[in-house]
């Protein structure tokens, strides 16, 4: 049953000491963050640091041990309703190999209520796939199903969106259409976290950079002008013990 | 709900990879059957019914094992799971998938069947169809609601028939005896305590997994 307490003014996330194990290991250990609606979080931190457990809770494929989840001012786990408003791209894309790449967006499409044909069109065509719509997408490589996964995922026009290592196998000119994707989104309004390893693609379009370490927030830069690279990477070594 | 039977369908239209290794299989069964018992015509209308079924049951594991196979693929039960769909819904578009993959397997494996046991369809044909739709259900039902706690373990092939079978057992004594009535000349209303537990366990199995699906899926 959905939950529709959501709130307009409330954060677009609020996370209180949440903690997540995998059998003995803890991965989460009492994280608290708060993201406004609108931000673009580059969320940071090296292998293990929690980036993809955080991520997979927010979207709600876990739920976490203890602490408090609030999305979109729906306490966790949420129903549908919620996660009609999120978009999630994972570490896969979640796209059928034999089907084509626009019967894999109209597949989803159908799942989200989108009744709207021109929308899945016209994402194929912003994010560079237009001239391969009939093909299937077992014969795309892993950056062309990285970018229609990032349709898939904006197919619903989510006020929340979610990448987890976007940048994995795009090539220059795919990344260069993600970031200027993610400006544009954050201009409507979006909410944007992203994992990642590349700083300096992240601060491309990224309004606040959050580095995990041990499970926890390390160094948040919310409140202060986003730094540049160097400094955010001096962060980064500091906050995860990394050289 | 519609559209992931739509894109299942489309799916297995496309690979083919279900449906003949079920009839494969079935095949296998009935014709080993069929040499190692060398029955008698007379002898037929009482074995049969046991043979098609253990030959159904045999090709089901197989079918209900690759429910959730090809949503393991690209990590799509992800996709599915932050959708919209609830997973009540989830739960009976896939049942509705394996309902008729097993009813077109068996639609494929009949005339072998009648040919090999000297069984005559077109006498019994109306009764023949209703035993077979209401144990594929059953069938269908409890393997669409394990076959996904199967997919989270490391032996999923050697889970899910350990807890499927169990399971279908009374199921299955029933539909085996109302085959062997059916094909015997016996109309569906003298079936009596068969056909109820047919019907009644397509209906307890099917309102389950519609409400347990959701516990299934946690993490």
């Amino acid at each position: 049953m959905d939950d529709d307490s959501s709130s307009a003014s409330a954060p677009a996330i609020d996370l209180q000491d949440i903690q997540r194990r995998f059998g003995a290991a803890p991965v989460l250990r009492g994280l608290s963050l708060k993201v406004e609606r609108g931000e673009c979080v580059a969320l940071l931190g090296a292998n293990g640091a929690g980036k993809s457990t955080l991520l997979r809770t927010l979207a709600g494929l876990l739920r976490a041990d203890s602490g408090r989840v609030e999305v979109l001012g729906y306490v966790l786990p949420g129903g549908s309703a919620l996660r009609r408003r999120i978009g999630y791209l994972g570490h896969d894309a979640f796209l059928y190999r034999d089907l084509n790449a626009t019967e894999n967006l109209a597949f989803y499409a159908r799942l989200f209520g989108v009744r709207d044909h021109a929308r899945a069109v016209s994402l194929l065509a912003q994010v560079g796939l237009e001239h391969v719509a009939t093909r299937r997408v077992g014969t795309f490589s892993r950056g062309m199903q990285q970018r229609l996964g990032l349709a898939r995922a904006l197919l619903h026009q989510p006020d929340l969106l979610l990448l987890d290592e976007p940048l994995t196998g795009l090539d220059p000119q795919g990344a260069d259409v993600l970031s200027s994707m993610l400006v544009r989104l954050r201009g409507q309004g979006v909410t944007v976290i992203m994992a990642t390893h590349d700083i300096p693609r992240a601060l491309e379009s990224a309004t606040r950079a959050v580095i995990l370490g041990r499970g926890r927030v390390g160094w948040d830069s919310a409140g202060a002008p986003l730094p540049n690279s160097a400094a955010i990477t001096a962060h980064y070594q500091s906050a995860t013990g990394a050289r | 709900m519609l559209a992931l039977l739509w894109k299942d369908l489309v799916l297995e239209a496309r690979t083919r990879e279900t449906l003949p290794a079920l009839f494969v299989l079935g095949l296998l069964v009935l014709v080993v059957f069929d040499f190692s018992l060398a029955l008698k015509p007379e002898d037929a209308q009482r074995y049969a019914g046991g043979i098609l079924w253990v030959a159904i049951v045999f090709a089901s594991v197989l079918a209900l094992g690759r429910t959730f196979l090809l949503e393991r693929e690209n990590s799509c039960i992800e996709g599915l799971l932050t959708s919209p769909l609830d997973r009540g819904s989830l739960f009976l578009a896939k049942f509705a998938v394996n309902t008729i993959l097993l009813l077109v397997f068996e639609a494929m494996l009949l005339p072998v069947f009648a040919l090999l046991y000297d069984v005559s369809l077109t006498a019994n044909l109306p009764g023949l169809l209703v035993v077979l739709l209401t144990g594929s259900i059953g069938i269908a039902a409890t393997g669409s609601l394990f076959a996904l706690a199967a997919l989270g373990t490391r032996a999923r092939e050697m889970v899910l028939p350990l807890l499927v079978l169990p399971l279908q057992i009374p199921m299955l004594i029933a539909a085996v005896q109302s085959t062997q009535m059916v094909l015997g000349g016996s109309g569906l209303a003298t079936l009596g305590l068969r056909g109820d537990l047919l019907l009644g366990f397509d209906v307890l199995m099917v309102t389950a997994g519609w409400l347990l699906f959701e516990f299934v899926l946690v993490d």
